[in-house]
């Protein structure tokens, strides 16, 4: 399990308390990287699809914003995920720069 | 397992820790939103068990033209009256006036505002908030700024959100887990329920908290808007049509009878009622009436307008959801808030509300069922143990506990007290307060008993108290034929006998000694003496 304090002690023999700072550094880059990071990717997404999706703009903005929570779902879930902290924050950002630049094209 | 990095844990085990860890930050709160959010589906009732002065409603029109005959006298001249017509659930109309046309406060109390009963009377009702501050504590929280209750109870529908979807993937025996309940084996039991409740009722869950969001979707993810329209305002403007104030040109004529246009409305609705009536200029020759449909009626959340002449009757303009976009954000809030739900619906609905406020519970018995077993020393526990421990009293029955307080503030409170609708509110949160403090003060087992116990009273005591002191017992209403009434007092009663049940449950509970991981010298505890084959499947997944 991606955190800290060992949770997980089958054998109990010794109950290890011994910190992996490791652990919990790749926690906290996970935790960061999902809640506000997820947010700010999910913004561009949403920002993304309110623009391409067919239809007025009324409609658009709607479908666009009611898809943006499940998407904001994958990403935080997918973040907890990924092998590493580093390499779910270099693809959020990956497909967080895509949205928003394809998004401003699409302006 | 330990000396391993994260790297190494696979797909499941990081969502199961996700699952734990975003479950127990969020879990009180969750729990009172659902249980809240659960008995704001009976908001209505609740409101007329809360005025007991007000009868049921048979004859919507009579109350209309009472109200229209009352707006008649006291203000024949004002810019606009509007009249909040019952449904078939609720009782008594509200009617207000506005002396000069600018848009209302949205909130406070309008010193215009009367109550007119199903006679076509002014009634006074005792003041109160009833069923709505439920339905407000739901997702505004209290004694905050509403925009940070909103957010709160966005943050924790978005965690609910992960938790679910995480919780789904932790579970990949998931139909299975749903037919495994082993009782009396402590975590394990409290596992067995708690994966139960949240498959049971799972289609229900996801569709809650998704549609949740989306009901305060434009707060919380204003990006797609942003991306479309240069402001708020102008998404606004597209997305709600409001109707340009009527000038009155000062000639007087006298209105169309509401009777009729209330007929009209219904026949272009087909069969649909309204809910709201808003007359411009009354009594003027530019009058203009404008129906707003009964939310009750349609699936779709949304605007429902009919706009007459108001002198003629003639229907000017309608409106109705009509894009794509309206009409799948308006019937995702309509499921949300089930207005539009008939009685068998809305008891599943209730019914499932309540599974999801046990499903939050045994999620956060769980953890410190778990984790009790793995103390190094069990008779002192550490400081996050006794705080979850002691927290999940006081959250989980005080909850309950305080919500009965209310409904007693509101049998008991005088009538005439000052502030008495918003003191009905403060002594339920002084009580839940109290109760918070007295489950650290208690020993966790007294704890749970004493307040379940409490529920149990406070709730079956409802029902009696309207009995014995009231005009409005159960027999009266029984008679009377109003079953809201009647079906209410049952209800409380059969919450209470549940947690009285409960309380027996806990005090008759002889908790299993814990099972001791490291190999034991000798057979000392009476559950040793159990073949080792027979427990060990139990000690696989934890």
């Amino acid at each position: 399990m991606a955190f800290g304090i060992s949770d997980v002690n089958a054998t109990g023999v010794g109950l290890q308390r011994k910190t992996d700072w490791r652990g919990v550094f790749d926690l906290i880059a996970r935790i960061v990287l999902a809640a506000p990071g997820g947010y700010a990717v999910m913004a561009a997404c949403t920002m993304l699809l309110a623009r391409v999706l067919p239809g007025e703009a009324l409609d658009r903005t709607l479908w666009a914003t009611m898809l943006s929570f499940a998407i904001y779902a994958c990403l935080v879930v997918w973040t907890f995920a990924a092998r590493s902290a580093l390499r779910a924050g270099a693809v959020m950002l990956a497909i967080g720069l895509a949205a928003g630049l394809l998004a401003r094209w699409a302006a | 397992m330990n000396g391993k990095t994260p790297k190494a844990q696979g797909f499941r085990q990081s969502q199961a820790g996700l699952h734990t860890w975003t479950g127990l930050l969020v879990g009180w709160i969750l729990y009172l939103i659902f249980l809240s959010g659960a008995v704001s589906y009976w908001r209505e009732e609740i409101t007329r068990w809360t005025q007991p002065e007000i009868g049921a409603t048979h004859d919507v029109e009579t109350v209309a033209r009472g109200a229209i005959a009352h707006l008649q006298t006291v203000a024949p001249k004002a810019a606009s009256w509007s009249i909040a017509l019952p449904d078939e659930r609720a009782s008594g109309a509200t009617a207000t006036f506005r002396e000069k046309a600018r848009p209302a406060p949205r909130r406070g109390v309008d010193p215009n505002a009367v109550t007119i009963g199903p006679d076509g009377k002014v009634v006074q009702p005792r003041d109160t908030e009833g069923g709505d501050v439920f339905y407000r504590l739901h997702f505004d929280l209290r004694y905050v700024p509403v925009i940070w209750g909103r957010w709160v109870a966005g943050f924790c529908a978005m965690f609910m959100l992960v938790a679910i979807v995480s919780g789904v993937i932790t579970h990949k025996k998931i139909f299975a887990d749903f037919f495994t309940f082993r009782p009396g084996k402590g975590q394990r039991s409290w596992l067995d329920g708690h994966n139960a409740l949240a498959v049971l009722a799972l289609p229900f869950h996801a569709m809650i908290t998704y549609t949740g969001l989306v009901t305060l979707m434009v707060l919380y993810v204003p990006w797609g808007v942003a991306a479309n329209y240069p402001s708020k305002t102008a998404y606004y403007a597209q997305s709600i049509t409001r109707a340009k104030p009527v000038k009155p040109t000062g000639e007087a004529a006298a209105l169309a009878d509401i009777g009729a246009v209330l007929k009209t409305a219904e026949r272009a609705w087909e069969g649909g009622h309204a809910g709201l009536i808003r007359i411009d200029a009354p009594n003027d020759v530019a009058a203009r009436i404008t129906l707003t449909r009964r939310a009750s009626d349609t699936l779709v959340d949304g605007r429902w307008e009919i706009v007459f002449e108001g002198v003629t009757g003639q229907i000017r303009s309608q409106v109705a959801p009509s894009s794509s976009g309206m009409i799948a954000r308006g019937g995702m809030i309509g499921l949300h808030a089930g207005r539009f739900a008939p009685m068998t619906l809305r008891w599943l609905f209730f019914l499932s509300g309540l599974a999801g406020t046990a499903m939050v519970a045994t999620g956060l018995v769980l953890w410190i069922a778990k984790r009790r077993q793995k103390l190094a020393d069990p008779s002192r526990p550490h400081f996050g143990f006794r705080l979850v421990e002691r927290l999940n009293i006081g959250a989980i029955a005080g909850l309950p506990a305080a919500m009965a307080v209310f409904l007693w503030a509101n049998r008991l409170l005088p009538t005439g007290m000052a502030g008495r609708g918003d003191w009905e509110v403060h002594v339920m949160f002084i009580a839940w307060s109290g109760l918070l403090l007295h489950g650290f003060a208690r020993p966790p087992r007294r704890g749970w008993i004493e307040q379940l116990a409490l529920t149990a009273v406070l709730l079956a005591g409802l029902p009696a108290f309207n009995l014995v002191a009231t005009q409005r017992g159960i027999v009266s209403s029984l008679m009377a034929g109003d079953m809201s009434m009647a079906v209410m007092d049952l209800v409380l009663l059969g919450l209470g006998a549940a947690f009285a049940a409960m309380a027996f449950g806990v005090a008759r509970h002889r908790p299993a000694v814990p099972k001791v991981r490291t190999p034991r010298p000798a057979p000392t505890a009476p559950n040793a003496a159990q073949p080792m084959a027979a427990r060990q499947p139990e000690e696989v997944e934890a």
